[in-house]
């Protein structure tokens, strides 16, 4: 009897490799390197406009056009937001942005996430401003980071006490812990502590405390963290397209780790109101 | 194994793996959106010969009330590799039943050789910024569009025929090149030789003269060309020409000019548009002269962020328009409109906007043979937003 599958390609019909997928890549349009990605071989690439949201015209266009398609990469954190909301395709990666999204959601479906910055950077500054007990909270989704974190500062001579947040009731005991056994406290993630009343009641604390906090998004420095890193998101942008790129070809490409961290350096952004209030220094004089 | 039962497995298989290896039809996506309004206040005063306001209630008219200014349902589906259809059912003055259900859009939209796109169906015209871009409520701060755009040429401009675009990019700059080729604008329903009507209400309104089907053998044609920057804004240039009587031989000319300019936060949108109408019999009892007609006029848009309270955007803005219409042939009176207009916008999040506005207007149309028509008042509405 003859095999299906050389039946089916003696008449011509496609036969997936195994692990091909169809891949797209949503891009957040006004990240550097946006405008500059193309499509590449077997992946789909779209731009996201964070004004368009609440447009229902150009979300149903782009809805219709990822429907359908297996693997999406999400890349920016408007899109981020965006996507976790409206999409429902099976699988789907978050490249930086990954701070917005529930803990519930990437346990529940077949997401994957990665913060758009690594570890070294903000250890090395927190041995430079004499913070050498560093106290990281995050949410659930965020905990698969704790161990290389760990790592990391150990290799650099610091100490790293952590606390994985699963709900509202444990902020505060967690808050309280943590600052008051830590030189600075470092937020990984989760919206339930990095944006709404979770954040704001963790910046009372750093304020009151004089602790600083370490924010996984820029924009939260204006809103009183002390420092942050803006993703390298033209780094962020090439590691996505190669991930694409493989994934759509076949290779095992796709992450494995619910979360991670990413391997290009960013920029620090740094607080200098609270800078100069407090009076950190390179070095750890204060 | 007999060869007949051997042959059977083979076709069973087969057809098996035929139906696995068809694609999966694609699924259509609906969107939304609805906007309300609730009008606190609102006074116009309304004068003119009897026969022209029809039933217009001279004197003075004071407003206040609640309406559905639209429900939209928007409709996208895959129709191939690179091509979707776009359908837009809009349904309008909503009271026990539906006053207006209109197809506003409906068309394919797909790639072409060259890296061109073809719209074609029922499509918004390329005319200005305003009727492409800001037309849905959910597009802009305000309540109400700009009057003479929205009240009197009727937007959105949206016709049966085709757009082919091509698009070109360099760096952060962008030129947009469209030409389209459409059914056009004809005489006013029920008649051959007008256009607008001086006569209140909707005879001076333009849009219901585009109906399901070309009145003439001439074909409305027309292009875009813009040229803009993300983070600086867009400049561009719009032509219409079409003949709109039945005999296609009294010409409408549309020519817009539009701005766009958005420097840090602010958004200014200015807009020009100067119509051109050849012999319309109806507008020459207004206006005077042999029917030959133009239009010349401006709206000015200005938004900008005012804060965010409790972290919900807020957005207010300020327009100002001026339209002059009058006789090719001078002489004759001028149809005159000006609006002013300011208030804000709070957004609560993606699906959810309020809205705050006050609107001034005065309008006048004279009449060659009788008083003019006058319309000046002021509304002070509220709007609310739902996209879903």
């Amino acid at each position: 009897m003859l095999s299906p599958l050389i039946l089916a390609a003696g008449l011509g019909l496609a036969v997936p490799e195994d692990g091909a997928a169809e891949v797209a890549l949503l891009v957040e349009a006004g990240l550097p390197g946006a405008g500059r990605v193309g499509a590449a071989q077997g992946v789909r690439v779209y731009q996201f406009e964070s004004a368009e949201r609440g447009n229902p015209i150009t979300e149903g266009r782009l809805l219709a056009a990822l429907q359908g398609i297996e693997r999406v990469i999400v890349v920016g954190p408007e899109a981020a937001s965006w996507a976790a909301r409206r999409l429902e395709n099976p699988v789907i990666h978050f490249a930086g942005g990954a701070a917005r999204l529930q803990s519930v959601d990437f346990q529940a479906r077949n997401w994957t996430g990665s913060v758009g910055y690594g570890p070294g950077q903000v250890l090395d500054y927190a041995r430079s401003a004499g913070w050498r007990r560093v106290g990281v909270a995050c949410t659930p989704a965020f905990a698969g980071l704790l161990p290389s974190l760990r790592a990391v500062a150990r290799a650099r001579g610091l100490t790293v006490t952590d606390k994985v947040i699963g709900g509202p009731p444990q902020v505060p005991g967690a808050v309280e812990e943590l600052m008051g056994s830590s030189d600075a406290f470092w937020l990984l993630g989760g919206p339930l502590t990095a944006f709404g009343g979770g954040f704001d009641y963790i910046v009372e604390a750093s304020l009151s405390r004089q602790v600083p906090v370490i924010a996984p998004e820029p924009g939260m420095v204006g809103r009183g963290a002390y420092l942050a890193i803006a993703p390298n998101w033209k780094a962020v942008l090439s590691e996505a397209v190669t991930v694409a790129t493989a994934s759509a070809a076949g290779e095992a490409a796709w992450p494995k780790s619910r979360m991670s961290f990413t391997e290009a350096d960013g920029s620090l952004v740094l607080n200098e109101v609270l800078k100069k209030k407090w009076g950190f220094k390179r070095g750890g004089v204060r | 194994m007999t060869t007949r039962t051997a042959w059977t497995r083979v076709l069973a298989v087969s057809a098996l793996a035929l139906a696995s290896a068809a694609p999966a039809a694609a699924k259509i996506v609906f969107t939304g959106y609805g906007a309300f309004n609730f009008t606190t206040d609102g006074a116009f005063r309304v004068h003119g010969p009897p026969a022209v306001i029809g039933t217009l209630p001279e004197g003075t008219t004071r407003l206040r009330g609640f309406s559905t200014d639209a429900v939209g349902l928007f409709a996208a589906t895959k129709a191939g590799e690179d091509s979707e259809f776009l359908v837009d059912l809009n349904f309008r003055n909503v009271g026990a039943a539906v006053g207006e259900t209109r197809i506003q859009y409906a068309y394919l939209d797909t790639a072409l050789p060259w890296d061109m796109r073809l719209q074609a169906g029922k499509i918004t015209l390329p005319i200005g910024y305003y009727n492409t871009r800001f037309f849905y409520p959910f597009q802009r701060v305000s309540i109400s569009g700009p009057v003479f755009q929205s009240g009197i040429l009727g937007l959105p401009i949206a016709d049966v025929g085709a757009v082919v675009s091509r698009h070109f990019e360099e760096g952060d700059w962008g030129v947009d090149l469209r030409v389209y080729g459409v059914n056009g604008y004809g005489s006013t329903p029920n008649s051959t030789a007008t256009f607008r009507s001086p006569s209140a209400p909707g005879g001076l309104t333009v849009s219901r003269n585009l109906g399901a089907g070309n009145n003439n053998r001439d074909l409305a044609v027309g292009g875009q060309a813009a040229i803009g920057a993300r983070g600086l804004g867009e400049a561009g240039m719009s032509y219409y020409r079409g003949a709109w009587d039945k005999s296609g031989e009294r010409v409408l000319q549309i020519l817009g000019a539009h701005v766009l300019f958005t420097p840090a936060r602010l958004n200014i949108l200015a807009e020009y548009l100067h119509l051109d109408v050849d012999a319309d019999q109806g507008m020459a009892a207004s206006l005077g002269g042999n029917g030959d007609w133009h239009t010349d006029g401006l709206f000015i848009d200005v938004s900008h962020p005012l804060g965010a309270p409790r972290g919900m955007p807020l957005t207010g803005f300020a327009r100002g328009e001026i339209y002059d219409s009058s006789s090719d042939s001078g002489g004759g009176g001028h149809e005159s409109l000006r609006s002013l207009s300011t208030g804000a916008a709070l957004r609560v999040n993606d699906s959810i906007t309020w809205k705050a506005e006050c609107l001034w207007l005065e309008y006048r149309v004279p009449f060659v043979s009788a008083k003019s028509i006058v319309l000046v008042g002021h509304s002070v509405s509220l709007g609310l937003v739902a996209a879903f």
